[in-house]
Parts: structure tokens; C-alpha cells; sequence
């Protein structure tokens, strides 16, 4: 949602680390940070900020687990966007979260998932709404590297 | 019979002259062991404090002979016992030109260690201005642990940072202005305002 880049974005979390000098700010521990409606959980945040201002958080999941993001959609009363991944970057200048490894991104009306789509390296543009998908971390597709799954409900009228 | 009795008498000036020379060791002994006890247990050690200085201002230097911090304040008393001062109304302030300069403002404070530990109790603040290289930093709690000479603080209680725009609270707390790094240690609370408004496309 676009009104979501004026909000200020809380962080809760066990422990947080922070080294002025390379303006580094690191949460660790069952981390949430909320921005208006942009929800992302995970169990490390590294948040380093360039001169300029602008942040770039990158979000590790536990050993085994998953980080997961949640936002609302423009243009409809309930449509969401849930995300999850290994590791997923998200920066604060271009709005783009990028998920990497077993990445899954998901669009609901409401509770119910109209579109479901896998792959090694999802990247989605949460002012533009658009995402594309790959099947290999580096964020483009090799050949034979893997499929890619999607699933596209019909628009229920 | 005459030189018995002169035997009998020299026998018995021998014994009384042996029983005097006696009787004044003892008594000169037990003078020198009371003057001895007397410096080696000092009357019961002083508690209580013995002086205290008003609206005072410590300057400590480094060993290059610059000042490396001041602690300046309204009442200062010294503890003779631990030899430690108790503080009124303390202000600390870093004045070391190389790292950007902190301000700490408590209630009390209790200065331990000859100088290398100040507890600071009572709605502690600690500033310091933000400079091109460093964010603007405040604090606020109500127990705060300084080691002036490494320029660390510390604090087992809760804490509420500002650092430019960004407030956080935790509990615990471990702040190392030498290498400007800040660790806080429990419950983690922080929200982020947008250093720079956004401009909307």
C-alpha cells in the first residue's frame, strides 16, 4: 500500500545492536517490524542506512524457519500480499522486498489465496504491485535450475 | 655463727635486688606493648564521613595532561570507610576532543574505585549532540553504571534512547562511546520515523 512509505516503522525484538560508526543497526530474537500495513517477522534484522537516509533491512529467518512479510493492496477493500522466505531484503528507497530461497508469495482477498507463487527468488515491487519470479538466488533464471510453481485463481465475480 | 648471718644477708639483698630488677621489666615491658597496641589498633574505624566539598567541579586529566572528563556538582562527600564519595546533583560531562562530547545528569551518585566507577541513581540523562559523523543520542533510566576512564556505560534497568529520530526502549543496556557502539540487552521496543520526508510519486 503507498501510504505505507510515510509511516514510521516500529521494531520489537530480544537484543539490538547498534555501531554508530558504520551505522549498522542489528535486532535479534522473534523480530517484528511493523511499517502501516507492512508486517514482516523474522529472527534476525540487520538495518544499515546510506548517507542519504534511506534504509535497506535485510531480515534471517531462524535456522529452519522462515521470514515472513504481510502487507495490504491497494485497489480493494481486503486484498493482501503475504510473503516468505529465507532471507528477504527490503529497501526502504525503491520499495522493492526481494525473497530469496524457498520463497513463497501468496495474494488473498481477504482470508482466501486467489494466487500462489514458488520459486528460489521472488521480487516484488510494493509501490507498483508487480513481482516477478526466478528460479535461482541470484535473482535471474537459469536454465534447469528449478520450476517455477504458480497458481492463478479465476477473478470470482 | 657471724658469717652465717652475713651469708644469710648477702643472700638476701642478692634475692630482693634480682626481685626488683623483676618487678620494673615487667613494668617497663607492659609500657612499651601498650604504646606498641595503641598505634596498631587505631580506635574504631571513622564510617561516618569525614569532609565534603560544595558546588564543587573535578577535572580529570589525561596523561597527556589534557582534560579527559569533569565531574561537576552540588555536594560531594567522602567516605573514609571505602574511601569512595557520594554526589548531589552530579553532572559528568566527556571533554575528550576526539570523540563527540557526552553530557550525564542524575539526582545521586556514589564515585567507587578511586574514581574508575560513578553509580548514578535517579532519573539519569545522558546527552550528546549529534555531529556529521555520529547521531544525536539522548537516555533516560533510573540506574546507570559509568567507567569514565573507558568511556562505557552500562545499566541493568529499563532504558529510553532517542538516537536522531528513532526512539527505543529495552532493558539492559551497554554503551561504548569510544567505539560508539550501543548494545541494549532485553525486551527491545523501537519505532523509526522516515530520516527524510518521502516524496510521493
Amino acid at each position: 500500500e503507498k501510504a505505507d512509505a510515510d509511516k514510521p516503522s516500529n521494531v520489537e525484538a530480544n537484543q539490538f545492536t547498534l555501531d554508530d560508526v558504520k551505522q549498522v543497526k542489528i535486532f535479534t530474537g522473534k523480530v517484528i517490524l511493523t511499517r502501516g500495513t507492512l508486517i514482516m517477522k523474522a529472527d534476525k534484522v540487520v538495518v544499515t542506512t546510506d548517507p542519504s537516509g534511506y534504509q535497506f533491512a535485510t531480515l534471517y529467518a531462524a535456522p529452519g524457519g522462515l521470514a515472513t512479510f504481510r502487507q495490504k493492496r491497494d485497489g480493494g477493500p481486503d486484498l493482501w500480499i503475504e510473503g516468505e522466505a529465507e532471507r528477504i531484503e527490503y529497501d526502504d528507497k525503491t520499495e522493492i522486498v526481494k525473497l530469496f530461497s524457498k520463497a513463497q508469495m501468496r495474494r488473498l482477498q481477504g482470508t482466501k489465496v486467489t494466487d500462489v507463487v514458488n520459486g528460489q527468488f521472488i521480487s516484488y515491487d510494493s509501490r507498483v504491485e508487480f513481482y516477478s519470479v526466478n528460479n535461482d538466488v541470484s535473482g535471474t533464471s537459469q536454465p534447469g535450475a528449478g520450476r517455477i510453481k504458480a497458481v492463478i485463481q479465476p477473478k470470482s465475480k | 655463727m657471724k658469717n652465717l648471718r652475713s651469708t644469710f644477708r648477702l643472700r638476701f639483698m642478692l634475692l630482693l635486688a634480682a626481685c626488683v630488677a623483676l618487678t620494673l621489666g615487667s613494668f617497663w615491658i607492659m609500657e612499651v606493648m601498650r604504646k606498641n597496641t595503641e598505634q596498631l589498633l587505631p580506635s574504631a574505624p571513622r564510617v561516618a564521613p569525614d569532609y565534603y566539598v560544595e558546588n564543587f567541579n573535578y577535572v580529570q586529566l589525561a596523561l597527556d595532561g589534557k582534560p579527559r572528563y569533569n565531574i561537576s556538582g552540588q555536594r560531594l562527600t567522602h567516605n573514609p570507610a571505602d574511601d569512595s564519595f557520594d554526589v548531589n546533583l552530579p553532572v559528568i560531562r566527556s571533554l575528550d576532543k576526539l570523540r563527540p562530547p557526552m553530557t550525564l545528569r542524575s539526582n545521586t551518585a556514589k564515585i567507587t574505585d578511586n574514581n574508575s566507577k560513578v553509580d548514578m541513581f535517579g532519573n539519569v540523562n545522558a546527552d550528546r549532540l549529534g555531529t556529521p559523523t555520529s547521531s544525536k543520542f539522548h537516555l533516560q533510566t533510573e540506574y546507570l553504571r559509568l567507567l569514565p576512564d573507558d568511556d562505557i556505560m552500562t545499566s541493568d534497568k529499563a532504558v529510553a534512547i532517542t538516537i536522531d529520530q528513532s526512539q527505543m526502549n529495552g532493558v539492559g543496556m551497554y554503551a561504548n562511546n569510544a567505539t560508539q557502539e550501543l548494545r541494549l540487552l532485553g525486551n527491545v521496543r523501537g519505532t523509526y520515523r522516515a530520516a527524510i520526508p518521502r516524496k510521493t510519486k
